[in-house]
């Protein structure tokens, strides 16, 4: 029993940063219809900054959090505003091409900034000491931020669904042709989408390395997104805080029943089913058309 | 088609020259182009011709070695190894297709980005199994005669003609169209009369096939096979190299192929200069990496036909000029 439940946990807590990440790549997605393979560096770089300048003792660590965040944001919208937004019109690969060229450029300046150094990201003010479910220690500081991060995860979806800023999204997202028309500005919200996922997966990025270690094995993590991404549905926001929380759980299920080796055959083979079965995802829009 | 044949010939010619003076270093940097150019030409047909991109190239030549080592190992010559490479990675190219091409869009760089953890989940296992970490060990046929790299350039600058002509055979006349058609509109083409899916995955399974019958060639060549080396990054190089040349052109495919293969060389040159011998080893890697990006964006913003299709455009104002004063 406290093997299950230990994998349980284990899997809410990747979970809680893995649905930040997937927010993020929904919002994306519904912005700009594309997938940002550059998502996952997105999650890398602020954590690498906290964890540089905390290691350095050079930045207080809310001022690093913000200052780390601004950079992200900053990359991501230029991303958007340089490339992406003229990539309108294009053939439809040309994106996803456009986002791994720039997840390249990042990567190979991760390595050359970092060194692929090892981080840890030490958060202040959080409870010390630990709860014990049957057996099973989980440190208080460990669950939360795991708690944090799904509480921020269900407050964004709350904000998109019950404010007009997140109806002008998602009239943006859905027609921007007739959004345009009803007097939304689509070139803004398309921008603050791009924005509003780098701060989320940056976020993810840290809460992640605070309880584990800031590494460039980290992309793994956001690899990880894709699946939920497909599975919780490309433009759904409840999706991918479902599809996030269920990947994490059958990633850590896995580690602990049938081994770690294991992981890249029963993670990505979601995509390959899901593609199959249901290609809008558990809780998607059905906008699919079979040729 | 003029364009494409003065480029083999002059791929030819430089084999001809690599196997009777280039040194050791060169000779490899040679064929190392000769092998990508030939990946490089089976995906053009799938993203240039098709419309559709892959992440998944990485795997499918890791498939394509694999199998090589797996028939080496069972006593299979060479020449069959190297067919039997490809027709596995064409199957495979099929398996990985289905759930994807039968929707529209872009459904296919997710699933070949699965596709690519997949396999090389696989392929990992089976190294795993049978040698450990330090990967494979062919008899490498590429120092086939004593010091010189023998006739292997000659040889492999034939199986890219190979390559080529299948390319260039489903690329041009009535199956050509048909696949433009597919790209440029997906819904006019099935109210034409053409079976989208069944193209795609055709297309598919042709390109995939090349690039495995790259991989057991490269394998061969090495000598070495080892799981860890197929990454996600090599798989992005190869659109670098598509996007570079310039898509829809095979000769845009092969120039692509020999930039990039290049640019490992270029960039260990740069960050010497730059930054001291030391650091040019340590960092050439992610320089690299930050070139081809840059230069993926950079044609995509600028130049979207690649350096074939400025090429093109340069002598088609400067033709016009002539006539027109």
């Amino acid at each position: 029993v406290s093997l299950f439940i230990a994998a349980v946990w284990g899997g809410f807590a990747v979970g809680a940063t893995l649905a930040l990440i997937v927010l993020g790549m929904v919002l994306i997605y519904r912005a700009t219809e594309t997938f940002n393979f550059a998502h996952g560096q997105f999650m890398l770089i602020p954590a690498y900054l906290v964890g540089k300048w905390q290691s350095d003792d050079s930045v207080p660590f809310f001022l690093a959090l913000v200052l780390s965040v601004l950079v992200i944001a900053l990359i991501s919208a230029a991303l958007y505003r340089v490339v992406l937004r003229r990539t309108v019109g294009m053939p439809l690969f040309i994106p996803v091409v456009a986002t791994l060229g720039f997840a390249a450029i990042l990567d190979g300046l991760i390595g050359i900034v970092f060194r692929s150094k090892l981080y840890n990201i030490a958060v202040p003010s959080l409870p010390s000491g630990a709860v014990s479910f049957s057996g099973v220690r989980i440190s208080t500081a460990a669950l939360a931020i795991a708690a944090f991060a799904y509480g921020l995860g269900i407050a964004v979806a709350l904000i998109l669904r019950f404010t007009s800023v997140g109806a002008r999204m998602r009239a943006a997202g859905q027609d921007s042709l007739l959004a345009s028309q009803g007097g939304i500005n689509v070139r803004r919200i398309y921008i603050g989408s791009w924005i509003a996922a780098a701060v989320l997966a940056g976020i993810g990025g840290i809460a992640y390395g605070s309880t584990n270690v800031v590494s460039p094995s980290m992309l793994d993590l956001a690899f990880l997104a894709f699946p939920a991404l497909l599975l919780g549905g490309f433009d759904s926001i409840a999706g991918a805080l479902v599809g996030g929380l269920a990947v994490g759980m059958i990633q850590s299920i896995t580690s602990a029943y049938i081994g770690s080796e294991y992981l890249p055959l029963t993670t990505y083979s979601i995509i390959l089913l899901v593609l199959l079965i249901r290609p809008q995802g558990l809780l998607g829009t059905q906008a699919v058309s079979r040729v | 088609m003029r364009g494409l044949i003065a480029a083999l010939i002059i791929v030819l010619v430089l084999a001809v020259w690599v196997t009777e003076y280039a040194d050791g270093y060169n000779s490899f940097l040679f064929v190392t182009f000769v092998t990508s150019a030939i990946a490089a030409v089976g995906l053009n047909i799938l993203m240039g011709t098709a419309g559709q991109v892959s992440i998944g190239n990485a795997a499918f030549l890791a498939v394509g070695a694999f199998t090589a080592v797996f028939m080496d190992r069972a006593g299979v010559p060479l020449g069959l190894s190297v067919v039997l490479a490809a027709v596995v990675s064409a199957f495979v190219g099929l398996i990985v297709g289905i759930p994807a091409l039968r929707i529209r869009g872009i459904y296919l760089a997710l699933a070949t980005f699965a596709a690519h953890f997949i396999l090389l989940f696989f392929v990992e296992r089976y190294q795993a199994r049978t040698v450990g970490d330090v990967g494979f060990y062919l008899t490498p046929r590429f120092a086939a005669e004593g010091t010189g790299v023998g006739y292997w350039p000659v040889v492999l600058v034939l199986a890219l003609g190979l390559a080529t002509l299948v390319a260039y055979s489903v690329s041009s006349g009535d199956c050509g169209r048909v696949m433009r058609v597919v790209r440029d509109r997906e819904g006019a083409a099935g109210a034409l009369g053409i079976r989208v899916a069944r193209a795609k995955l055709l297309i598919f399974a042709i390109s995939s096939g090349i690039v495995g019958f790259a991989g057991a060639l490269a394998a061969y060549v090495n000598g070495t096979v080892s799981a860890t080396s197929f990454t996600l990054g090599l798989a992005i190089s190869y659109l670098a190299m598509i996007l570079i040349g310039g898509t829809d052109s095979i000769v845009g495919a092969i120039v692509g192929a020999g930039i990039i293969s290049w640019l490992p060389q270029l960039s260990t040159d740069i960050t010497g200069r730059i930054a001291g011998g030391d650091s040019a080893a340590a960092y050439a890697p992610q320089v690299s990496q930050v070139l081809y990006g840059v230069l993926i964006i950079f044609c995509i913003l600028v130049a979207p036909g690649g350096l074939v299709g400025s090429f093109n455009d340069l002598v088609g104002r400067f033709v016009r000029q002539r006539s027109g004063g």
